[in-house]
């Protein structure tokens, strides 16, 4: 429990210092903060029920995708980025060092294993991405397409 | 008529450089472009890279052309969400023209090295990382002197972004201060301060983009973003382990493997 905690507080506050260091606009800080935060406590839970790194990283990137996508309707900002600093705490850092520190102690069955699995992480967290960017791609193009067809009937 | 148009596309060609150099994606940056032009009644074709953007505005026979290079990239957020604001502000036409205009040079503007204010948010969010990796008050405080010196270090480096030396050094100074710090000190988790120091190095961000960029159907940047994407990690890791091996041979070990 004390250890969900500090994973808790430690990716709020690790997103909210990386927001800062890219210059986040000071009004979306708090909600890129939380955002952060809920990716990783989903990446928690996910983790003890699925039991797989890679399913758990996918499941939490897809709700850190899709709340991006509301809350850059909410506040009128760009939908990146709530994605950009949100899935920070997902990004496998700790496979890639694992990797490396295999490849260092000459283990290269390790490290071709922790390798694949980093490789799959960061897999997962680019579907979860891709599916929540497709399926919120139906309805922003909407008055485009309206333009687009009166032009061509216009022109008939 | 024609200055009008002249107009459209230097504060279309403004909004869409800024929105490429500032980490903003691609197909933005080309729908930024077309949105501001159709506002005011044109027609806009543009093509964006992640290097630079080329476009042509048109009405009936008048047509323009611009190309603009995207030299430095780097991301600023801060940046991006005020180009956003004034193509919200342009399209529901609470913004003039000649307003926007003015305002996009004023974002453009270089703004001054914050060096505190980078070593203190790279400090921090190491040392929160640190946490969220369960290490102790001592891991703690490592990784976030060892951050703020790291960033510190990057800024007197030549190119900010986009050159993977940054990359190389970075994770090279992360490791070899982290291992040096620790067996000075005879506490803290090598392993835990390491990878807290890597993590706000990693290029989470290029990653982001590339995809989403690759799922808007502009292959190009995608491709191009998650190369450099993996690229940056490839060289982090590599910049890190050059370090680690170095502690190998000089009798060091790692706790985390054994």
């Amino acid at each position: 429990m004390v250890d969900v905690i500090k994973g808790l507080v430690g990716s709020l506050g690790a997103s909210a210092f990386f927001g800062l260091l890219f210059h986040i606009p000071r009004r979306l800080l708090a909600s890129v903060a939380l955002v952060g935060m809920l990716g990783y406590g989903v990446y928690l839970a996910a983790l003890g029920l699925l039991e797989s790194a890679v399913g758990a990283n996918f499941v939490a990137a897809l709700v850190v995708a899709a709340l991006a996508e509301t809350l850059a309707r909410k506040q009128k900002a760009p939908a990146n980025i709530f994605a950009l600093i949100g899935v920070v705490p997902l990004v496998p850092g700790g496979g890639l060092y694992r990797t490396m520190l295999a490849l260092v102690l000459d283990d290269y069955g390790a490290a071709v294993s922790t390798g694949v699995e980093t490789v799959l992480i960061a897999g997962a967290i680019a579907l979860a991405i891709a599916v929540v960017a497709v399926l919120c791609r139906a309805r922003p193009r909407r008055p485009s397409n309206a333009q687009n067809q009166a032009d061509y009937s216009s022109r008939r | 008529m024609n200055g009008d148009m002249h107009k459209v596309i230097s504060v279309a060609r403004m909004a869409a450089s800024l929105i490429l150099s500032n980490g903003g994606e691609t197909y933005r940056a080309e729908e930024t472009a077309v949105h501001i032009g159709r506002t005011f009644g044109f027609d806009i074709d543009v093509i964006a890279l992640p290097t630079g953007l080329t476009m042509t505005v048109r009405r009936g026979e008048e047509s323009a052309t611009s190309i603009a290079r995207v030299s430095s990239r780097t991301t600023d957020l801060a940046r991006l969400e005020r180009v956003n604001a004034i193509s919200r502000a342009l399209e529901s036409r609470e913004m003039k023209l000649s307003d926007a205009e003015l305002e996009l040079k004023r974002i453009a503007r270089p703004s001054p090295a914050r060096v505190a204010l980078s070593a203190a948010a790279g400090g921090g969010s190491a040392a929160m990382f640190a946490l969220m990796f369960l290490g102790g008050w001592f891991d703690m405080l490592a990784a976030g002197l060892i951050s703020a010196a790291v960033q510190v270090a990057l800024r007197f480096l030549p190119d900010q972004e986009g050159m993977p030396l940054t990359c190389l050094i970075g994770g090279f100074l992360a490791a070899a201060l982290s291992l040096a710090l620790v067996t000075l000190c005879g506490m803290g988790d090598a392993d835990r301060i390491i990878l807290s120091n890597m993590m706000p190095l990693l290029p989470g961000l290029a990653f982001t983009n590339g995809i989403r960029d690759s799922m808007h159907g502009d292959m190009v940047s995608g491709g191009a973003r998650i190369c450099d994407a993996v690229m940056r990690a490839v060289v982090l890791a590599t910049g890190a382990g050059i370090a680690m091996l170095g502690f190998l041979r000089l009798g060091g070990t790692f706790t985390w493997w054994m």
